[in-house]
């Protein structure tokens, strides 16, 4: 027979079991996300989590990995490297168990003539929520989003705030500079144009989704993908928008590539786009099947795209097509969705994916054949 | 098959609210704990309500179970005619079974939304009914006030709430245990005592690392339970008048304190005693399934 006693013991106990259950569902911040990958033209930089790490694909070697040891920071911004500094944004950490507050960090490297990088400074007190958006260097200034809404101007060398200017949602795209200005997508819907030197509006444009991704910068337009099906042309001077294509039913994420006067862009539908710069009009488009999130990497004529393919059990694709007309001209299978844009480095195609036996990938361009894969050490698991 | 049948539905649900309320997560949030309080309404009352039933009768019970030891049809008979199921204890958990599905969907459901990772985005897509239109949803407004409601409450204040609304929730349920009783003569209410300050104490540090959207449905939850606690205390008043009124006792309750009082007597040689029968004495012997009205 049950005591009556045994229920609130059992209540008790059963809530308890649920919070613990709970709190192992998730923990208090979303750290998680896809690897941020990006490269100087040299080295490869890869914030996959805990730690950042430089790969020299010459070398097929680690450069460097900061922190030596994980901290408790998570990092997922692609790093953004510029004269032998490189700078990126955290996740965030917690105060501890008794405290809510979360300490974002923006850190600089210095990266030495021999292997290594130091620490030039960590700014902990402008970002107060995560940095998801790759930060941007110019001269002496950097800029990056945050997941709070605003942008920050650094002073590059000291990590000392300048500026910073609030929009209405999450920045998750790198901003573009041209001549003094600041280009900045927001997840708002809403792109602005700001003085760099001051952080002044000089103009901001709404448009139909949410904008996951940063401007590509063209001549005297800029291009922004958004959530509504389309990638936008705007006035850079005015922000005036010129045109917008292909309403499609499906998200653009990734930023547009320009070459030539030819916009090209895929959708989460798995349609691949090229569209003419000035106008907008449509010159191609490719069913590829596979989700694409990422954006294309055009070099020599051809046009790379890593995608996602759908499955029970999700895998990836990098696919070559030529510029002209769309044309398939070969596909390489991965063991994970790519979900980061790939970077050319000399004549290697380079992809992040989440699988920890192959952090990294270099494929040959010209042919997808596999060059090196690297995988972190165990001690750095 | 989890987050088919719990996550998705409550994605679902709290993105149609979104949509339909001025695209204000907090009423969306609101709205969804009023509908889960609402379906879940039955089932809760009925657990209050043998809560307390419960602890009321627990005199009766210990004298019972201390009589029949080793009589256990005889206790049964007995527990019966108090007004007492002992199978009601294992059904009285059901609510609070129920609540934790609810708890753990909602958690995933809301950091889901405000999710402000792309990944977090990524993972939503999938989520979403066709007849939901997530672009122009995206993004979920996740600031309200000096809050950001995908994450913990910076300064405090939720965490103070959600304890206040919920001790004040459990002070409404958890009758005072009768004079001069201790928590031996009564160990379920010294166990609901105890709950008292450990369940606040609890969720008011869980709410210290949860987002802040899962704390506003906790002080939503309880503010609504506060509500209900005070109708059923208002009944439960009303029919102990109404029992008080036709002139019921409880005879285990008179038999127990007068040996208690005896045995005081004895121990403390002539001091004064009195077999005080308080308003407990009214209290119900009711036939099962009375309490409902």
């Amino acid at each position: 027979m049950s005591r009556p006693l045994a229920r609130p013991a059992l209540r008790l106990l059963l809530i308890a079991a649920a919070l613990f259950l709970l709190t192992g569902c998730g923990s208090r911040l979303a750290t998680t996300n896809w690897a941020g990958l990006s490269t100087d033209g040299r080295l490869v930089y890869l914030a996959f989590g805990p730690q950042v790490l430089a790969y020299d694909p010459a070398a097929q070697a680690q450069a460097w990995i900061h922190p030596a040891a994980s901290t408790g920071a998570a990092f997922f911004a692609a790093p953004a490297a510029a004269d032998g500094r490189v700078v990126f944004g955290d996740y965030g950490h917690s105060g501890g168990l008794f405290s809510p507050r979360v300490t974002v960090s923006v850190y600089a490297l210095q990266e030495g003539d021999s292997a290594g990088a130091s620490q030039l400074w960590v700014n902990t007190s402008d970002a107060r929520d995560k940095i998801v958006a790759p930060a941007l260097q110019v001269g002496e200034q950097v800029f990056l989003g945050t997941a709070d809404n605003h942008i920050l101007a650094l002073d590059a060398t000291s990590g000392r705030l300048q500026w910073d200017y609030q929009t209405g949602h999450a920045i998750w795209g790198q901003p573009a500079f041209r001549d003094g200005t600041l280009y900045v997508a927001s997840m708002d819907h809403s792109v602005y144009a700001l003085d760099a030197a001051t952080g002044e509006l000089k103009w901001s444009q709404a448009l139909g989704g949410a904008l996951p991704s940063g401007p590509t910068l063209g001549d005297g337009l800029l291009y922004v993908s958004s959530f509504d099906g389309n990638v936008h042309a705007l006035d850079m001077a005015t922000g005036e928008e010129r045109w917008a294509a292909p309403s499609a039913d499906n998200w653009v994420w990734g930023a547009p590539a320009l070459l030539d006067g030819t916009l090209y862009f895929g959708d989460i539908g798995g349609t691949l786009y090229a569209v003419d710069a000035a106008t907008g009009e449509q010159k191609w488009t490719q069913e590829t099947q596979n989700a694409i999130q990422t954006s294309p990497v055009v070099s020599n004529d051809t046009l790379y795209v890593a995608s996602q393919v759908a499955a029970e059990t999700p895998t990836g694709a990098l696919t070559a097509y030529n510029v002209t007309d769309g044309t398939q001209l070969w596909s390489e299978p991965t063991t994970t969705p790519l979900y980061a844009t790939p970077v050319v480095v000399e004549d290697a195609l380079v992809v992040s994916t989440q699988d920890a036996n192959a952090l990294l990938i270099g494929y040959d361009l010209a042919n997808g054949q596999e060059l090196w894969r690297y995988a972190l050490p165990q001690t750095s698991n | 098959m989890w987050d088919t049948l719990i996550v998705n539905p409550m994605i679902n649900a709290l993105l149609l609210f979104y949509n339909f309320l001025g695209q204000n997560f907090i009423l969306a949030i609101a709205f969804l704990t009023i509908l889960i309080r609402i379906i879940t309404l039955p089932l809760n009352l009925k657990q209050q309500r043998s809560m307390m039933h419960t602890q009321e009768l627990q005199p009766e019970i210990n004298a019972i179970q201390k009589k029949y030891r080793d009589n256990p049809q005889k206790m049964q008979e007995e527990f019966k005619r108090v007004g007492y199921n002992p199978a009601d204890t294992l059904s009285g958990c059901i609510p609070t079974l129920i609540q934790f599905p609810i708890l753990i969907g909602l958690y995933r459901a809301i950091t889901t939304i405000l999710g402000t990772t792309p990944q977090a985005l990524f993972e939503l897509v999938p989520r979403v009914y066709p007849a939901i239109n997530l672009t122009n949803l995206i993004p979920v407004e996740n600031k309200f006030m000096w809050l950001n409601l995908s994450q913990p409450d910076p300064i405090f204040v939720l965490p103070i709430v959600v304890f206040v609304s919920m001790f004040i929730q459990q002070k409404l349920l958890t009758p005072a245990p009768p004079k001069g009783q201790t928590q031996q003569d009564n160990p379920t209410a010294g166990m609901s005592q105890s709950m008292m300050y450990t369940m606040p104490l609890m969720f008011g540090f869980f709410s210290l690392q949860f987002p802040a959207g899962l704390s506003i449905y906790f002080i939503l939850a309880n503010v609504i339970g506060i509500v209900q606690g005070l109708y059923l205390q208002r009944i439960m008043n009303r029919e102990r008048a109404e029992r008080a009124a036709r002139g019921e006792t409880r005879p285990y309750v008179v038999e127990t304190e007068k040996s208690a009082a005896k045995s005081r007597q004895s121990a403390n040689g002539a001091g004064e005693s009195k077999t005080k029968v308080t308003n407990n004495s009214t209290a119900p012997r009711r036939k099962k399934g009375s309490a409902k009205r």
